[in-house]
């Protein structure tokens, strides 16, 4: 792809995301040292809302859009489930170290980009755009799967109230949901609320006779 | 110890593509230290210029600042023009935790703690020139540049602000730094000669830039109706082209030679003393000549030459340029600026159009332009 290439693309799909970086606040829960202090200047020359916090608190009381964490052998140990609940904002680390258990704490973390210590102005706005665009895509991607597995489930129920209606009435497929659908018709209800109360009447049919 | 010359690079091409450009900013940088020298230097030292040539490539500029601060034991540098020249030398500097000031308008996106940038940011230059050629001669934009960074990034920044005031881009066409034909360049014209554009956006830079202003005269279109509208044409390059060719077309910079302030009357009148009569100025000439001003005033107000006292004393710093009062960011390293748009005369120079009435604070991240920028007041239409 060519550069030109990818600016078209971006044109169309994703350049919302990065206008937005301006209005963003952002959360540093980082010592204040000289790493802490570059990011900070940074995250203000770029224009985003900045506000810091440390020690890393137990709790998070500020809704925020993205947070920078300082993540060290020493931050592994403290208590702070919240840093990992699927609803936190994402998190880009700033990491001096490179070792396996740190590499861990990141994956842990669902970090896509991260800042190395020692902090240098380049770096952070491309790491902040990847983070924002890709906790967006991962948040839509739930949404869909969400959207999906509700789906499969009223397929499911339509499908078992088919097989009922074939099973004890010996009617075609194509008749059955017609039956259920002309009954949802006739009710004003969703084809799945009739196919639903059909298998649950089934099995308490069943349950009484057996 | 006191009288020995304070020495500072000098990253200027004399060949290749940008030398034309390149060569009026170097004499910014001359002059401005001939006039400090003249004054007793800084604190009774002198500054001298040492030189080299990178020949307009990237790795050159960074090839010769590291020798000259390996062997030559320099610290301060003035100069490289393209953004690929800076970026090369930006790790460099960090390195050796030297000091570069850059002279040039650019894209934006960059903070180095050892680089002073003196030229434009897009919104001193790129969003006040959109904004007035779409109230003033229409939506439909062609937008014609060299193949590199600054164009890329000033046409993404005007595709932004273009359709947010609901105009079309016509086409947003890249020919090469470097060998772009003449004939590409006619090729170019008969596209605007179908699509009638409202101005063409132009973003050329160096030498083929003749190229285009050249063919649009070929095509016979009228500057009048249709002008070519350039971040990048500056006095120098007008005439180095012929000034017939760059009448009646518009440009935007901090400063013109025909800013109308009895500094910049005097700084004129004094250069073409010293470097001959035929002397015209320009943008990054003018941003040269201020940036070793405020590299003698700041080593002046440190006390020293060590470079962490020195960008103590640069951050803040004022002076009184040729386009006006500047200033250095304390936080971002540009410089507050003044904006202008200027019209080609038959002379050569430009009829100033639109200025701010003050320097505006850079904004090297700004992503999208803000639209209230323009209609907040800060400037006004002459």
């Amino acid at each position: 792809m060519t550069l030109r290439a990818a600016k078209k693309r971006q044109r169309n799909d994703s350049s919302a995301g990065i206008k937005d970086l301006r209005d963003i606040s952002v959360l540093v829960v980082h010592p204040d040292d000289d790493d802490g202090r570059n990011l900070i200047e940074q995250l203000q020359r770029i224009g985003c809302q900045v506000r810091v916090q440390w020690p890393i608190p137990e709790r998070l009381n500020t809704e925020v859009d993205v947070i920078v964490l300082a993540v060290s052998p020493e931050s592994l140990s403290t208590n702070t489930p919240w840093l990992l609940h699927a609803s936190t904002s994402p998190i880009i680390p700033v990491i001096a170290y490179e070792n396996p258990i740190i590499v861990e704490a990141l994956v842990q973390l669902n970090a896509c980009s991260v800042i190395p210590s020692p902090v240098r102005s380049f770096g952070l706005l491309t790491a902040l755009a990847l983070t924002l665009s890709q906790s967006r895509k991962a948040r839509e991607r739930e949404k869909h799967v969400k959207r999906l597995e509700g789906r499969m489930a009223v397929m499911r129920t339509v499908q078992q109230a088919k097989i009922i209606l074939i099973e004890t009435k010996g009617m075609s497929e194509i008749d059955a949901y017609n039956a259920l659908r002309d009954q949802a018709m006739a009710k004003r209800e969703p084809v799945e609320k009739i196919a639903e109360a059909l298998v649950k009447a089934h099995e308490l049919f069943q349950q009484a006779c057996s | 110890m006191v009288d020995q010359a304070i020495r500072i690079g000098g990253l200027f091409s004399d060949t290749g593509v940008t030398a034309a450009a390149e060569r009026s900013t170097m004499r910014g940088a001359q002059f401005a230290i001939e006039q400090i020298n003249a004054a007793g230097g800084v604190g009774g030292r002198p500054l001298e210029l040492v030189t080299r040539n990178p020949d307009s490539t990237p790795a050159l500029y960074a090839m010769h600042i590291e020798s000259l601060i390996r062997e030559e034991n320099l610290r301060f540098f003035f100069g490289c023009y393209t953004s690929a020249a800076r970026k090369a030398a930006l790790p460099i500097v960090e390195r050796y935790d030297a000091l570069l000031m850059y002279p040039v308008y650019y894209e934006g996106f960059e903070y180095s703690r050892n680089i002073i940038y003196t030229g434009a940011t897009p919104n001193h230059n790129a969003v006040p020139l959109g904004n007035y050629m779409l109230d003033n001669f229409g939506n439909r934009v062609l937008m014609i540049g060299s193949e590199y960074v600054y164009p890329y990034e000033t046409n993404r920044l005007m595709s932004d602000l273009l359709y947010e005031r609901g105009g079309t881009k016509l086409g947003e066409y890249y020919l090469p730094l470097k060998n772009a034909r003449p004939e590409d360049f006619a090729k170019l014209m008969v596209k605007a000669r179908e699509l009638k554009p409202s101005f063409i956006f132009s973003t050329v830079v160096g030498e083929t830039m003749a190229h285009l202003y050249q063919a649009y005269a070929d095509a016979g279109f009228d500057p009048a109706v249709m002008p070519i509208a350039s971040l990048t044409t500056s006095e120098t390059d007008i005439k180095q082209m012929g000034v017939h060719l760059g009448a009646g077309h518009i440009s935007a910079a901090t400063y013109f030679q025909s800013v109308d302030t009895a500094i910049n009357r005097q700084c004129i009148a004094q250069y073409r003393a010293l470097f001959g009569q035929e002397q015209v100025t320009d943008r990054c000439w003018e941003a040269a000549y201020f940036q070793v001003h405020l590299l003698a005033k700041a080593i002046l107000s440190a006390g020293s030459t060590n470079v962490d006292d020195v960008l103590q004393a640069m951050r803040g710093l004022e002076f009184e340029a040729p386009q006006g009062r500047v200033r250095v960011d304390a936080h971002n390293h540009h410089t507050y600026l003044f904006s202008r748009i200027g019209r080609a005369n038959a002379q050569g120079q430009f009829d100033i159009l639109y200025e701010s009435q003050n320097a505006l604070k850079p904004d090297p991240y700004a992503i999208a332009p803000r639209l209230n920028d323009w209609s907040s007041g800060t400037g006004r239409p002459l």
